[in-house]
């Protein structure tokens, strides 16, 4: 007792709250994330072992390693894995850009005139509420195997967020700066340059970033209907031959390529969005 | 630089100008007058006020003004002319400051220059922006975004967007509301000086009654539902006003009197 008492009070009050608090409260995020995932290696590794389930089926954690090095060997000494990584790649970027111009252009449409609100909104929102994957072989039929198809496939999947968003941020734009502008005698173009759309740019990036993800999944789509020389067909074969690691890690790269579009997208909105705090 | 109109007509001119707005309420519609037969004149160089309570529709008559909203009834000069929309001999200010966040405070203040002559002139303009910032004590913050400014700084830059264009008539909803009362006394000063150095016609709504016999030639009372203007009494101080006038008995029996006309009647009623 008598050491206590020489404790300064903050120290004795910090102390107290620590043993209140639980261990997994006291351990710092990282370590908590890599146990996690170290536990979930375990029971994988667990579950291959001892259910007697075949490596076939589900190959052990120690395979998929294996076979993801293989497969980032392969991409970066520039074999067929890189190959149909830039095809797909090509194919996200011209789909996700494709979308966005589309997005753009509409949204701009529906949320700055009228006749977009009341006639081509609608439409908009009626396309958006099909099952939009479901279109797929059409695509394919319309675009053939080539490139094309995922690319409008990609397009098609994720231009509505971005339309959506874009008219959302222009119908929201603030009543009072709207009221300056109106004093400025500002006319309707000025308006939508000089203060609608800017305003809207978060929407905006919002439903860009939407679309970047949604374009890879429409790619993947296109490239499981469409056959073609990408990731998704990649995939489709080595699923078909029951190579589940293979599957595993290419996955993985179609995730980091839609990964990298977000990223680039948010490197844009960090520039564009900057007086946002 | 611009002569009187030979036939004499006073800058701003309001004839039996009328709002009422309908709003619709469970099924029926009721009308609220929130302007009522105002009449009013004011000459070049002229500062007035409008004083009254929240919601007598001070707001609604400077936006008539300004022709943000149609008038009901009645009819608005300017130099003899009928007003029918927005007019770039006038220039408002409304009761926040709308700067646009994306852009930096110098390009604020330029934009009704941008919108009006297109970038080009805006950008021959941008000296005589900076001259206004730094008359604003905001010359260091020119380059800065709205966003790094403090309330009194946005409203500051707010009124040299205002006084950009060199608009004959400044309309200001209530510019140093949101102001503590140090700041807005030192604006009030310099407001004054500057409407009088470029005469200037200004009309200020104001909660303050100090404020608005501190700035104006004619302070106008306004009573609520519906909006009428009551009195308008004619300030006789001698300009430039300065802060020691504000105790002086001269002003402050202008300021009892507006006060009893906008209290008086309550208290009166109260009685009954
Ligand atoms: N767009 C509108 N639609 C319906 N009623 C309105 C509208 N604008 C104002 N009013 C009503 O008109 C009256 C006057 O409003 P106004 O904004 O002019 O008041 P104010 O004197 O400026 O008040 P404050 O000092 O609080 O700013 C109020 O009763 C208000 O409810
Ligand atoms: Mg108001």
């Amino acid at each position: 007792m008598s050491e206590t008492q020489s404790v300064d009070p903050e120290t004795l009050i910090a102390l107290a709250e620590n043993e209140r608090k639980t261990l997994v409260e006291r351990m710092p995020q990282w370590l908590l994330v890599l146990l996690f995932g170290a536990a979930i290696v375990g029971v994988w590794q667990g579950a291959v072992s001892y259910s007697g389930i075949s490596e076939l089926v589900l190959p052990g954690p120690y395979q998929v390693l294996q076979d993801l090095i293989f497969t980032l060997k392969n991409l970066f000494s520039g074999g067929y894995v890189a190959h149909a990584t830039w095809i797909t790649l090509v194919e996200v970027v011209f789909g996700f850009a494709l979308a966005s111009a589309i997005g753009l252009t509409l949204g701009m449409i529906i949320g700055a005139t009228a006749f977009g609100r009341k006639a081509i909104m609608p439409y908009v929102v009626a396309i958006n509420t099909m099952p939009k994957v479901a279109f797929a072989p059409l695509f394919v039929a319309w675009f053939g195997f080539g490139i094309e198809s995922k690319i409008m496939m990609a397009a098609f999947i994720s231009f509505f967020p971005v339309t959506i968003n874009t008219a959302a941020g222009l119908a929201a734009t603030d009543s009072s700066m709207a009221m300056l502008f109106r004093s400025l005698e500002a006319n309707r173009w000025q308006t939508l340059i000089k203060l609608q759309m800017p305003f809207a740019t978060p929407y905006i990036f919002a439903g860009l970033k939407l679309a970047a993800v949604w374009s890879v999944i429409g790619v993947v789509v296109g490239e499981y209907m469409g056959g073609g020389e990408g990731l998704g067909e990649l995939v489709r074969v080595a699923a078909s031959q029951l190579r589940v690691g293979r599957v595993f890690a290419q996955i993985l790269l179609l995730s980091l390529m839609g990964l990298s579009v977000f990223g680039f997208v948010t490197l844009l909105e960090r520039y564009f969005v900057r007086w946002k705090k | 630089m611009h002569a009187p109109r030979p036939d004499g007509a006073p800058i701003l001119r309001l004839t039996n100008v009328n709002k009422h707005y309908r709003r619709a309420r469970q099924g029926q519609s009721d009308i609220i007058h929130a302007a009522k037969d105002v009449s009013f004149d004011l000459e070049r160089g002229q500062l007035a006020s409008l004083v009254g309570a929240s919601g007598c529709g001070k707001s609604t008559v400077l936006k008539m003004i300004a022709g943000l909203i149609p008038a009901t009834g009645g009819e608005i000069q300017l130099k003899g002319d009928k007003l029918t929309g927005p007019n770039e001999q006038i220039g408002i200010m409304f009761q926040q400051p709308t700067l646009l966040p994306w852009r930096s405070v110098l390009e604020n203040v330029l934009l009704p220059i941008e919108i009006r002559e297109g970038r080009g002139a805006a950008k021959a303009a941008r000296d005589r922006a900076m001259q206004l910032l730094q008359m604003a004590g905001l010359a260091e913050f020119a380059h800065a975004v709205p966003g790094e400014l403090s309330g009194g700084m946005a409203q500051r830059a707010a009124i040299c967007r205002m006084l950009v264009t060199q608009p004959e008539l400044l309309l200001l909803d209530e510019p140093f509301g949101a102001l503590d009362e140090f700041t807005r006394e030192q604006m009030n000063v310099e407001f004054e000086r500057i409407c009088r150095s470029r005469e200037a016609t200004a009309i200020i709504v104001t909660h303050s009654i100090q404020e608005a016999v501190f700035l104006a030639d004619a302070v106008f009372v306004m009573s609520p539902r519906p909006g009428r203007i009551i009195k308008r009494i004619e300030i006789d101080l001698p300009r430039p006003r300065t802060s020691d006038m504000i105790t002086s008995t001269r002003f402050n029996d202008y300021v009892r009197e507006i006060h009893d006309l906008l209290f008086g009647g309550e208290k009166e009623a109260a009685h009954v």
